[in-house]
């Protein structure tokens, strides 16, 4: 694996010719030295791993080399790995700083711009068919509704499956987790004749989809707005709402008894037990309630696709999955797709960086990406 | 008549449907209406602009003798979820056993495997576009400009567009995988492994009868998730390949989607979701049965 990674430090310097000659398979000396190097240190990894592995395989040199080797073996592959994840990550900010031309190039192939276009980030700002700073307002405006909703809603909801008894409580919150089961698609219909009130939608439309520069004006009073996006959030009854539900959950059920009891004694209700007592106690699952549905709806498609079909009523991830719609242009310009790729990830990575604890935890307790 | 006692128990439960009413209220209307809707849909003809008018079984039998797209989409997803979940199992897996160590900077590691899962669906997938683009892909560049090493041409090769797929699909969700499986590892109590140290079980042994059977539920938990997302995959043949080459990766939700907002045949995008609940409905019920018999539940300790 550090060969891999040794080679590919090779090629980036463009130290690729080290040797030209012609060998009798094909390859250039040159490749033929690295493709052997690289195949003997993974099969060097794979048979240590084996070694350390097996209890068939006779030991030697002791339990101290053997633990020095077995870390050496970890870290070598933990590094090879953070290699092949960073790598579409590398590709991504490296293609976003290139020209034109520069995208297109094979030979030599450019893994780095050769002077990085700045200038590309503040383009994507001036693109007639999108209004970004628009799309950014869209976005963030449907997030911070979400995450009010989600964070509102399941706190309140999960309090009351967590700690009020109440008949069929257990059945209720089965129907809470079997909901996840439920595909996304089949609540998105109904959702869409819902709110497109009944009609006119679509005509002449047909087909059109898929094109990016025909979206229509809707004459029915709620076709094209936000509301099917935000409202089921509010009613906890969006895709994830069952699992923030259930996050929170499981968080009230460790608050302990007496702090709601002794609220109870002084004679304080339900609702401000709540609100003053079991609240302050929920920060850490409601900020990873918060991160989870910050990351879903930043990063939303298919409701926005459906429901929003005006273009200044887009939001960021339809606006990039139009740099490789297929019919647009013939020379798809990887280089905005890319920058805007970068634009888009780099709130949620910062956020992950500042909150990452809480960004684990919630994972770790609802087992699905938001 | 007489007034109701206010037992504390009674004023409990209705405080209990005080809190869980929103979501009750949001439950029928978003959740459980929409689902009897779609059931009731799928027996009429639907296109949004009249009323539906019922149509019987008409849908029905169309997808079942008449609809080769219906049986190609669905054995794309099969094929896809069949590819993806063993994946993401066993990477998953191996990818925490690898980081649950105290050694230093692992912590660096794990948040680098988690980094693509940050990233969203829609930008992986036009990275990964572009990384595994036939001409002028990286991965192209890597393997076959400089090693020699035949690529195949992922987004074009009728039979390499899944696999495609496949490759971004475990790289972007490889972290939660890798968080569920950490998290399960570490609740495994270190005296189980010294008990079977005593007995003589090298590392394999405890890998085989310690470790697995104890984080056997989460493997389980995994394979459930994975079923159920994987099976309504969207976004990403969406936008990578748009269904094609030759229909190879129009992916059921992909095709009832199409059905739905391109043509507008309501009613036979219904009969088409009906379906899909029910697929899933039981898979998921098959997985519990299976799972009955091979997953270990630690009895907790009093």
């Amino acid at each position: 694996m550090i060969a891999t990674i040794l080679w590919l430090g090779f090629v980036v310097f463009g130290g690729r010719s080290i040797g030209d000659q012609p060998t009798p398979i094909g390859m250039s000396s040159g490749e033929l030295l690295w493709t052997i190097v690289i195949a003997a240190n993974w099969i060097l990894d794979l048979s240590g791993v084996a070694w350390l592995v097996s209890p068939r395989i006779p030991r030697w040199g002791g339990p101290r080399l053997q633990r020095r080797l077995a870390s050496a073996i970890r870290y070598e592959l933990m590094i090879g790995i953070s290699v092949l994840a960073l790598i579409p990550i590398f590709w991504m900010v490296s293609t976003s700083l290139k020209t034109l031309p520069e995208t297109y190039e094979v030979e030599p192939y450019l893994l780095l711009p050769r002077e990085p276009q700045w200038g590309n980030y503040p383009f994507l700002f001036t693109f007639e068919r999108f209004n970004v700073l628009q799309l950014f307002k869209n976005t963030s405006l449907m997030t911070v509704f979400n995450l009010v909703a989600n964070v509102g809603i399941a706190s309140f909801v999960g309090y009351g499956f967590a700690r009020l008894r109440f008949p069929g409580r257990n059945l209720l919150f089965l129907l809470v987790l079997s909901s996840l089961m439920v595909p996304f698609i089949v609540r998105i219909i109904p959702l869409f004749v819902l709110f497109s009130g009944n009609t006119y939608i679509l005509q002449d439309q047909l087909g059109q989809v898929f094109s990016w520069t025909i979206f229509f004006e809707s004459r029915s009073w709620a076709q094209n707005t936000y509301l099917p996006l935000v409202v089921p959030e509010f009613f906890g009854a969006a895709g994830s709402s069952a699992l923030y539900i259930f996050i929170m959950r499981q968080y009230f059920l460790t608050i302990p008894h007496e702090l709601i009891e002794a609220g109870r004694v002084d004679g304080a209700s339900e609702f401000a037990i709540w609100r003053r007592i079991v609240l302050p106690q929920a920060t850490p699952a409601m900020v990873a309630v918060a991160i989870l549905s910050l990351q879903g709806s930043w990063g939303a498609f298919i409701e926005p696709l459906i429901f929003l079909r005006k273009v200044d009523l887009h939001t960021l991830s339809i606006w990039l999955s139009s740099f490789r719609s297929v019919q647009g242009e013939s020379v798809i310009q990887w280089q905005y797709g890319m920058a805007g790729g970068v634009l888009v990830t780099l709130p949620v990575f910062i956020l992950f960086l500042l909150f990452q604890r809480y960004f684990i935890a919630g994972i770790s307790l609802s087992g699905i990406k938001g | 008549m007489r007034a109701p006692r206010w037992t504390i128990g009674r004023r409990e439960a209705v405080w209990g449907f005080v809190f869980i009413a929103p979501w009750i209220l949001g439950f029928v209307i978003f959740s459980l209406g929409p689902t009897v809707a779609i059931i009731a849909w799928g027996f009429t003809e639907y296109d949004i602009l009249q009323a539906p008018t019922f149509a019987g079984l008409e849908n029905f039998i169309e997808i079942f003798t008449d609809d080769e797209k219906f049986l190609k989409s669905l054995v794309n997803t099969a094929i896809y979820v069949g590819l993806l979940v063993p994946c993401q199992v066993v990477i998953g897996f191996l990818l925490a056993v690898l980081v649950n160590t105290k050694l230093p900077l692992a912590s660096l590691f794990r948040a680098f495997y988690f980094l693509p899962t940050i990233m969203p669906l829609v930008v992986a997938s036009i990275v990964w576009a572009w990384v595994l683009q036939p001409e002028l892909g990286l991965l192209k560049f890597l393997l076959e400009d400089t090693m020699g090493i035949p690529t195949p041409r992922f987004m074009v090769d009728e039979y390499w567009s899944k696999p495609g797929i496949v490759i971004l699909t475990v790289w972007s969700s490889i972290g939660v995988q890798m968080i569920l499986f950490l998290a399960a590892l570490q609740a495994v109590p270190p005296h189980l492994y010294e008990a079977a140290e005593i007995d003589g079980a090298g590392p394999l042994r405890k890998l085989l009868h310690v470790t697995i059977p104890l984080v056997s539920p989460t493997i389980f938990l995994v394979i459930i998730i994975g079923i159920i997302n994987s099976f309504q995959v969207f976004t990403t043949a969406f936008v990578l390949t748009q269904g094609g080459p030759l229909d190879s990766t129009l992916f059921y939700v992909l095709y009832l989607w199409r059905k739905a907002f391109v043509s507008f045949e309501f009613g036979y995008a219904s009969a088409l979701a009906t379906i899909l609940f029910f697929i899933i409905m039981l898979l998921t019920a098959l997985s519990f049965w299976v799972s009955r018999r091979l997953v270990h539940y630690e009895q907790p300790e009093s």
